[in-house]
């Protein structure tokens, strides 16, 4: 399958896009912080319209990996990037200066604690439809609702839109802020650990709205919960740390991993060795 | 009973007795001080206060008559510095806390100058202003030389209390902004300014303290004429400066001089409060979410 | 929309304005200054005892030898009653009566210096002439001063006390040590850096100060010979005169500012430099 890309050949990493898709490829992926390396030579291929969860313990560089496919990493001084990363078939740390707010659009981000701006509701999800042209109030509207109906929180807030988003529950206040990541329609959904600070019930919620939403977008979880990827992941990739240095061991299909691990690292970690 | 015995006797039993009467005496010494200096203040100055204080027209030198004047002054000259220091004071912030990073050269040279500037004596600032604003630019003696020289001594803290302010603004909130494809200034207008609107305020007040409180830098920059002023490039004298004139100049000026000092460290209060005031909003703000 | 470029730019020219700023005050103070110090030459400044503006003698001894005394003698008096002060309010007082001591230091520190010159013209002055005319002296200006910037010490002291960690007072219990010992073997050598901090800024302050010297101190040019003679400082001498002072005699009080600028400016780089040097090796 070639899930991992070819030693020999690193050049196949990124295939051509089929049709209609936005794909995600990294190709030997680099990321140091300074003079400390995050991330060495990652390179793996994100099958779209699927659940790819990025599993590992913690420092093995899940979260820094989630950062550079959004360039995040621009936010953090002395951030430096090598290697690839192909988001469709725009390289996007490449010589050409690529805008990362157009890169954004396309790619959308939830995080680990529920961080919605200290606004309303309505202006949370308002605020980047209008920066990116939506003026139409009708339009602002129908997207706000339809994002909010997709995350499931229409009925519960349709009546107090303009009540701060601070005052909603922590599993609310999470999936508000899927919403708002969703209203841009990107093609692409990363979440960096996005259950970890929420009870069991708004977990599963969230869990369940996941799965709806690999129908039509492509989705990147980072997650320290082994069965949460269980339950939802359709591939999985394990990070581990060397010496520091974030690595990925191994990449497939999710039953493979779980039951015929390849890597005996792979095996040791899931069965609680490690 | 037993254990009672096995405690081993304190060693060296030596007595704190002394050194901690000596903590509370000076401790307490210091804080009554400061509330009798306070309080004899407010005795000589609050019967002075009134109506006709506030609104009349100085005579006899100030040793009578009202402040009205004096106060038109102040404001002038605080009004006027303080709306000049901000845009300078927050664009500066700004670029301290959003373009440049903490570690680098250009971040330490800017502090650093500011922090310097900060340490300069006030009467050199008047100098400063006597030479640039009143004769270089041709003010002459005015309040708006006044303002200027002191848009100068209040742009570091209004840089200080604004930088504290943006870099409190959690990174989430911008994580989250650069997440949604916000471009940089419409992060910096749509989230982070408004979250650092406390931090931002306080330093306005800061500046509008220290404005009020100075004296020296004033003193050959905006003046000491006892006159109303009929526009900014009038000279004027501001209470601060009306404190020392009747304190120093006006002999029996005593009574006046403590009713202007406590309507000046009222202002100051009131200020003081403000800043209280705004920073617990901003502390529940950040404690809610 | 406002591009990212612009607005780069727009607050890079603010920034530059305002780090400016440091260099036009110096620079200003300095071209009005040079041409009578290369006449004359520091020297003549420095070293002289005369200040007699309409002879062309420009002696800035007695002045900066008072300013001196002035800045030592208010940072000696109340560095340690400050310091004592910031403890009591930490570990002695209870929570409520320490909050409203804070407040009371707060609104101390930021009362105007005019204020602090009246009390002491009226209240201070009076009790010194009481014991040795005229009153306006040397003694007067050290302790309104010391009064001043009292608060100013406490507030940077007390600060550095509560960001202790608690575990150094619940380990100190543990070991059955004193609260006085606590205080004064752990607590205090603990935040030497604060107190270096809040004396040297006091400092600063102390020796840039115009309206309480000029207020308190008598105004009189002479080398002080006891506490209870009369004086005069740098800045009251600039405050006095600038009013009326032309040609060579404003170039003067040019002169004495720039020695002034550099002393507080030196004042506070080593101030840093000792922080520095301390977070390196302390």
């Amino acid at each position: 399958m070639g899930y991992l890309g070819d030693a020999m050949d690193q050049r196949q990493a990124c295939h051509e896009p089929a049709a209609g898709e936005i794909s995600l490829c990294t190709d030997q992926l680099c990321l140091s912080y300074g003079s400390k390396q995050a991330l060495e030579g990652v390179s793996l291929e994100i099958k779209p319209r699927a659940v790819t969860a990025i599993i590992g313990p913690s420092g093995s560089g899940k979260s820094s990996f989630l950062c550079c496919l959004n360039r995040l990493t621009d936010l953090t001084a002395g951030s430096a990037v090598s290697g690839q990363v192909k988001v469709g078939s725009t390289e996007i740390y490449g010589t050409q200066r690529h805008d990362p707010v157009q890169l954004r659009r396309q790619v959308g981000m939830v995080f680990q604690r529920a961080n919605p701006f200290p606004f309303s509701i309505w202006k949370n999800l308002a605020l980047p439809l209008r920066h990116h042209g939506v003026r139409d109030k009708q339009q602002l509207r129908q997207r706000i609702e339809s994002a909010l109906q997709r995350v499931g929180l229409w009925d519960e807030v349709s009546d107090r839109l303009n009540t701060p988003a601070g005052a909603l529950s922590g599993g609310q206040q999470q999936r508000l802020c899927i919403a708002r990541a969703l209203v841009l329609e990107p093609s692409i959904l990363l979440m960096d650990e996005p259950c970890s600070a929420l009870d069991p019930i708004s977990t599963q919620r969230i869990e369940r709205l996941i799965l709806e939403l690999k129908e039509r977008y492509t989705i990147v979880i980072v997650t320290h919960d082994l069965a949460q990827a269980r339950r939802i992941a359709d591939h999985v990739a394990l990070f581990w740390s060397f010496e520091g240095k974030g690595r990925l061991i191994e990449y497939g299909p999710a039953p493979q991993i779980f039951h015929h691990p390849t890597h005996e690292l792979t095996g040791a970690y899931l069965a609680g060795h490690i | 009973m037993v254990e009672a015995a096995t405690i081993a006797p304190p060693l060296g039993a030596r007595s704190t007795l002394g050194i901690d009467t000596l903590v509370w005496g000076v401790g307490l010494a210091l804080l009554a001080l400061f509330g009798l200096l306070l309080a004899e203040m407010f005795a000589a100055g609050l019967p002075v206060l009134s109506l006709e204080f506030i609104t009349g027209e100085a005579s006899d030198a100030g040793r009578s008559g009202g402040i009205s004047a004096v106060l038109v002054s102040t404001l002038w000259v605080v009004a006027l510095a303080v709306g000049i220091a901000l845009p300078l004071a927050l664009g500066t912030a700004l670029y301290i806390s959003e373009y440049l990073g903490r570690g680098s050269t250009l971040y330490r040279l800017i502090h650093g100058s500011l922090d310097v500037l900060s340490a300069v004596p006030s009467v050199v600032f008047g100098l400063f202003g006597n030479a640039v604003f009143c004769e270089l630019l041709g003010l002459g003696y005015s309040l708006a030389a006044g303002a200027l020289t002191l848009v100068c001594m209040i742009v570091p803290v209004m840089v200080k209390a604004s930088v504290d302010g943006l870099t409190a603004v959690p990174t989430e909130l911008r994580a989250a902004g650069s997440a949604l494809a916000l471009s940089k200034p419409a992060l910096i207008g749509h989230i982070v300014l408004p979250a650092a609107l406390p931090g931002v305020a306080s330093g306005v007040l800061l500046g509008v303290a220290r404005a009020l409180a100075e004296t020296a830098a004033l003193l050959f920059t905006s003046g000491y004429v006892l006159r109303m002023p009929d526009s900014p490039l009038d000279s004027g004298r501001t209470l601060s400066i009306h404190i020392y004139d009747l304190a120093m100049n006006v002999a029996g000026g005593d009574r006046f001089a403590y009713g202007s000092a406590t309507v000046l460290v009222i202002l100051l209060l009131m200020i003081n409060g403000a800043i209280a005031l705004v920073s617990s909003y901003a502390h529940r703000r950040t404690t809610d979410s | 929309m406002v591009s990212d470029r612009l607005l780069h730019s727009l607050l890079a020219l603010f920034a530059a304005l305002a780090a400016g700023l440091l260099l036009l005050v110096v620079g200003f103070i300095a071209q009005e200054a040079l041409g009578l110090l290369q006449q004359l030459g520091v020297g003549a400044f420095l070293f002289h005892g005369e200040w007699q503006p309409y002879a062309g003698r420009f002696g800035l001894l007695p002045m900066l030898l008072t300013s001196l005394l002035l800045m030592l003698g208010a940072v000696a008096i109340a560095t340690p009653l400050a310091v004592v002060g910031a403890a009591c309010i930490n570990f002695y007082l209870g929570r409520h009566s320490a909050i409203l001591a804070r407040r009371l230091v707060e609104i101390a520190a930021g009362i105007p210096s005019v204020v602090y010159g009246l009390w002491g013209l009226t209240l201070l002055v009076p009790l010194l002439a009481a014991i040795k005319q005229p009153g306006a002296s040397l003694l007067a200006g050290m302790m309104v001063l010391a009064l001043m910037i009292l608060p100013t010490i406490v507030v940077v002291v007390d600060a550095g006390l509560r960001a202790l960690p608690t575990h150094y007072r619940e380990n100190a219990e543990a070991l059955a040590i004193r609260r006085s010992g606590f205080v004064f073997a752990i607590a205090l050598p603990a935040v030497r850096g604060s107190v270096i901090t809040g004396a040297t800024l006091a400092a600063a302050r102390a020796i840039g100060e115009t309206m309480v010297v000029m207020m308190v101190t008598g105004n009189l040019v002479q080398l002080p010979g006891s506490l209870f003679d009369p004086v005069r400082a740098l800045t009251a001498n600039i405050a006095l005169e600038m009013a009326y002072a032309m040609d060579e005699h404003r170039s003067a009080l040019y002169v004495s500012s720039l020695f002034l600028l550099l002393f507080a400016v030196a004042l506070v780089l080593t101030n840093q430099l000792l922080l520095g040097w301390r977070g390196r090796h302390g």
